[in-house]
């Protein structure tokens, strides 16, 4: 049984009993269902109790059911909330800890609720594209009044019981507990209060209105639309609320679930959810059980007071773990201290971070230029100079000092981690820790599995990337990993479309409609032109196979290295960070093509889109095949985190299955067919093909 | 030269569309307000009321059901008060002074209420567009259907004239309504309100809140050319920019008209008396030059010159309008829209006739001006224009 029914002094107390949160899976569901039945059979019982075991009152619907037949089979969650309205006997709902979601629905169809201060009480459904769909869209404005109820489900986070008993007029808590320990008591002495009080009130009798209904409603959906535009379920619940306060209440209850199936149907909901499971995925590791012992990390060192060192040893410092920075030089260490310092007031500046408790997290922080104060580190990262050469030394400096078990990391965006792994006598404990900049800001963080890591190496990796607030996913050894590798491609495709007739804000504004928070070039101008320029002339040793059109590697010879020299593919006057389309580019860009003999066509903005997201696609497919990456999901999670994807667009593998990878193919046929583009690149990769004619999908 | 005068003015202040404070308001509140106010201001009674006249582009939702007989029934009229509402677009505010001065003439009657009321964030983008379009019509004459926006860049491209001068003119209408606020020069006409605005913030969500408005909401203290060339054009390779073009508000305005002799026989203070006023219509794919016909009209027919005119109200839909229409006209800028102008101070459009006739009553007053000229360009292909004497 996953509820447990007892009856304490002619009260039968029903405990949700579905570890970790309560989720209201089908035999939970089954269990309350006979639990209240029971209840209202039994003459000795004359009021009924509701809470849940452990940590959570419920935390809703059971998502290890999601997608199953189970989510949706009888009892339904619609039908246990009939049968506790229809319960002849009043129902106490007694919520602690969380009750979110469907959890909270089943709390609103109870007689009385009382809840345990700190309880967090969320709607939380708009985050997966949906809305609450067991008549919270009907009751929560009866219970909260219209403006907090609506509040609570378009924004979905958590607010705590104590505060919406604030809510004027609320009917949400008949009371609020002195303390969780004093809950059940109190929620019982309510039962025997109110056992006889007939009739039994409901909030679905109560009514629900607004002094201003069509003026508020219209000035949340103005709100709401100038906000995320491209989120449905937030607008929909501002439709229902004000349903709410014109239609009976169950003909407002039709529309609320013929809203929840619409909105299960739409590809931007798809999207949330796959991006909502695709996160919780990124920890599994196959060959690694998820309880392989991990190693303790109290302490960090970090190679480098760089932009990037300082960042990653911000993440630490946040976490409240002691860091040891080493530079070469005092001016080094004080000028990226510096960074840091000036980060952390600003956060104080903006009341983002108390002044306190800077202080707290500055006293965490020690500096060195001797190699040897990183002995008793449990961890090193190395965040230095981008070449193997500058890597070695570090390597096998830290070799000698580095305490046995201590994990060695590396920062290293493309170099190859095995052969940094082998600068070490300890390859097993060498990992790449790849943080994106800026490094305590961005959530992303690639896991780079060297041939010889260890598994607790990664397993305490992955570990400490939730200490400290990342996503992190594994990516095998390969040049650029999972995301910078697939981004090789996509800068390859807009370099083309130059060559083709396309300008750097064409193709910027195309692919930031299509809702990238930045377009190729104006991210390359923000990073430095001159990082890929040094890539590149790598690569035109590594790989001189791989085509690039010439105009980055004019355009960094004239010194237009982007924002920080003021000038790159766009001009930034006077020192503003606003892009203004360069004349002088434009005429470069064109010279280029004269040269080439190409004449220039319009490239449609649907054109640019594919080419780009398609490029993503068709390299991610490739990293899947070699099992760079462990799941199509995990390149999902890569891009939504670290490379400005839409979140409502689900990644570019998710992008692909819902385009269809049949109609993917063949725009990839019909790009290599153009005698400007990369014919071999775009041959679709085996294992999409295979997918595609077997009309499978990358997340299936 | 009529027996019409205009004895009182109130208007409450515009608050910009959407986000600011009159976005739930109802049109019959706002409108109500202000009549209310001009009438006490006249320091006459309710019921002496002929009509109230009221001005509104966007005639339906929130300012529909003839809102003008809603307007006057808040303003506290007794019901033997009747309304009316009028629309030619963005001259609503001014049409209905000049209807109500020519009823005096013609002997109708002797006291009327005239102005305009606009609620942009409530009606705008809630309109009936159900057979918005007529095909046929729009088949022969395409522009009298295009959005405004694109007449403003016609009218760019059509007589040469640059965003830099364009931003240069709405960086001086801002800093002129700027230096006139802080002087308290709009104080004597705006009757602040007290209404129920919904409020967005990260924090609480999205609630409503009591709040007394007392200033416009459009001003930005410190604005240069530079800073307004920086923002992007409405339209990808256009030149018109928030920061040149007219902002969107909501409000509402009244006067008191009244005829001279029942002014005289109660001692009442006026302001103004209407001279006269001329419509014209031109083509509506540059309905901005609309002033260039109608000045003229109006002035000839007063057997007046430019020069005649003291203090000129031009409105501001776009900079590059006013500026053509300036220099067309001939006008000398040290007498046009010297206290800023919508760009500024925001254009609820059917509004906006009635707050530049008081305004350049009140403001032509404290400049010793003889004679006022109020005109604005009107979407269709049209331009309104009316002359006022200083009293």
């Amino acid at each position: 049984m996953t509820a447990s029914y007892h009856v304490q002094a002619n009260v039968a107390v029903i405990t949700l009993d579905n570890p970790p949160v309560n989720g209201l899976g089908l035999s939970t569901r089954q269990a309350v269902v006979q639990g209240v039945q029971r209840a209202n059979q039994d003459a000795a019982v004359h009021a009924i109790v509701i809470t849940g075991a452990g940590k959570a009152f419920s935390g809703g619907a059971d998502i290890r059911e999601f997608g199953t037949p189970q989510a949706t089979a009888e009892p339904h969650l619609l039908t246990l909330i009939a049968t506790l309205e229809a319960s002849a006997k009043p129902v106490v709902a007694a919520m602690h800890s969380v009750a979110m979601g469907g959890g909270v629905e089943l709390a609103l169809a109870c007689h009385y609720r009382v809840a345990a201060p700190g309880t967090k009480v969320a709607l939380p459904e708009v985050k997966l594209g949906l809305i609450p769909g067991s008549g919270g869209t009907q009751r929560m404005p009866r219970a909260l009044g219209v403006e907090a109820a609506l509040n609570l489900m378009v924004k979905g986070d958590p607010v705590p019981a104590e505060v919406l008993a604030q809510v004027p007029q609320q009917k949400l808590f008949t009371r609020i507990a002195n303390s969780a320990e004093s809950l059940m008591d109190e929620a019982m002495a309510l039962a025997h209060e109110i056992a006889t009080v007939r009739p039994l009130p409901l909030l679905r009798q109560l009514a629900c209105s607004h002094p201003q209904a069509d003026a508020y409603f219209q000035f949340a959906r103005n709100t709401v639309r100038s906000v995320a535009p491209q989120y449905p379920a937030p607008l929909k619940c501002i439709d229902l609320v004000q349903q709410a306060t014109r239609l009976p209440f169950d003909d407002a209850m039709r529309q609320e679930r013929d809203t929840f199936l619409g909105l299960m149907g739409t590809p931007e909901s798809r999207a949330l959810r796959h991006a909502f499971f695709a996160e919780r995925q990124t920890s599994k590791i196959p060959d690694v059980p998820a309880d392989t012992a991990t190693r303790p990390i109290a302490k960090v060192g970090i190679v480098g007071a760089g932009t990037m060192g300082g960042g990653i040893a911000m993440n630490f410092l946040n976490a409240g773990m002691q860091v040891v920075m080493l530079e070469t030089s005092d001016e080094a260490l004080q000028r990226g201290t510096a960074v840091m310092r000036k980060n952390y007031e600003a956060q104080v500046k903006k009341g983002k971070l108390k002044a306190e408790k800077l202080e707290q997290t500055w006293a965490l922080l020690e500096t060195t230029l001797d190699i040897g104060q990183l002995a008793d580190a449990d961890l090193i990262i190395e965040a230095v100079f981008e070449d193997l050469e500058v890597k070695r030394q570090v390597f096998e400096r830290l070799d000698a000092v580095a305490k046995p078990g201590a994990i060695l990391a590396s920062n290293t965006s493309t170099l190859d981690l095995n052969r940094i792994a082998g600068f070490t006598k300890r390859a097993h404990d060498v990992v790449g820790m790849h943080f994106f900049s800026p490094a305590n800001v961005m959530r992303l963080l690639e896991v780079v599995r060297g041939n010889q890591t260890a598994p607790d190496v990664l397993a305490t990796v992955m570990r400490l990337a939730k200490t400290i607030r990342k996503t992190a996913v594994v990516s095998g050894v390969c040049d650029g990993f999972i995301g910078n590798r697939m981004v090789e491609q996509y800068i390859r495709q807009a370099l083309f479309m130059l060559d083709e007739g396309a300008t750097p804000k064409q193709i910027d504004r195309a692919i930031e409609k299509f809702g990238f928070a930045m377009g190729p070039f104006r991210m390359s101008d923000l990073a430095g032109n001159d990082i890929g320029w040094a890539i590149r002339k790598r690569r035109y040793q590594e790989q001189p196979e791989l085509r690039y059109g010439k105009t980055a590697d004019l355009l960094c010879e004239q010194g237009r290295f982007g924002q920080k020299v003021g000038k790159g593919w766009y001009d930034y006057p006077a020192g503003s960070r606003k892009a203004v389309p360069s004349a002088e580019v434009e005429a470069m860009i064109a010279q280029h093509r004269d040269s080439l003999g190409i004449k220039p066509r319009r490239i449609e903005a649907s054109e640019i889109v594919q080419r780009l997201v398609f490029a993503l696609v068709n390299e991610g497919a490739r990293i899947l095949e070699e099992k760079i990456a462990i799941r199509a999901s995990d390149i999902d999670m890569v891009y939504l985190t670290g490379y400005g994807f839409p979140l409502w667009r689900g990644g570019p593998m998710c992008y692909a299955d819902m385009v269809g990878l049949l109609p993917v193919t063949y725009a990839m046929q019909r790009f290599a067919q153009n005698p400007h583009d990369d014919a071999d690149f775009w041959q679709p990769a085996p294992l999409l093909a295979e997918l595609a004619a077997a009309g499978k999908l990358f997340n299936a | 030269m009529t027996s019409a005068l205009v004895v009182s003015t109130a208007r409450t202040p515009f608050a910009k569309s959407w986000k600011g404070s009159f976005n739930m308001t109802h049109g019959a509140t706002l409108g109500g307000h202000v009549v209310r106010a001009a009438i006490q201001r006249a320091g006459i009674e309710p019921a002496e009321v002929e009509d109230v006249i009221m001005g509104c582009a966007n005639p339906e939702g929130a300012t529909g059901w003839n809102i003008a007989r809603q307007v006057a029934l808040a303003a506290g009229c007794p019901v033997g008060v009747a309304g009316m509402t009028v629309n030619r677009f963005c001259s609503s505010g001014l049409q209905t002074i000049a209807l109500a001065a020519q009823r005096i003439a013609s002997g109708e009657g002797s006291v009327y209420v005239a102005g305009g009321v606009e609620s942009i964030s409530c009606v705008q983008q809630e309109m009936n567009m159900h057979m918005f379009i007529d095909a046929a019509l729009q088949q022969a004459v395409p522009a009298v259907y295009w959005p405004m926006l694109q007449t403003a860049e016609q009218v760019a491209t059509r007589y040469g004239i640059d965003r830099e001068r364009m931003d240069a003119y709405g960086a001086q209408s801002q800093q002129r309504a700027c230096a006139a606020q802080a002087a308290g020069l709009f104080a004597d006409e705006i009757e602040p309100i007290a209404v129920t605005a919904g409020v967005a913030d990260p924090k609480r969500g999205m609630t409503t809140r009591q709040v007394q408005v007392a200033q416009d909401e459009g001003l930005r203290q410190g604005t240069t050319a530079e800073a307004l060339a920086g923002i992007q054009a409405a339209l990808p390779g256009g030149s018109v920019a928030a920061g040149n073009a007219s902002q969107f508000s909501d409000g509402a305005g009244a006067c008191v008209i009244m005829d001279e002799a029942l002014v005289a026989q109660r001692g009442l203070e006026p302001l103004g008396r209407f001279l006269g006023f001329a419509v014209s219509g031109c083509e509506p794919d540059e309905m901005g030059i609309g002033p260039v016909y109608a000045v003229p009209k109006v002035l000839g027919r007063l057997g007046l010159k430019v020069d005649d005119i003291d203090l000129w109200e031009l409105n501001e839909a776009f900079a590059v309008q006013v500026l053509y229409c300036r220099d067309k006209l001939g006008i000398d800028p040290d007498k046009l829209n010297v206290n800023g102008g919508a760009i500024a101070l925001g254009h609820p459009y059917g509004v906006s006739g009635q707050r530049l006739t008081g305004h350049a009553l009140i403001e032509g007053k404290r400049r010793g001006a003889k004679r006022v000229c109020v005109t604005m360009c009107v979407g269709g292909g049209m331009g309104a224009a009316g002359v006022f004497e200083v009293l």
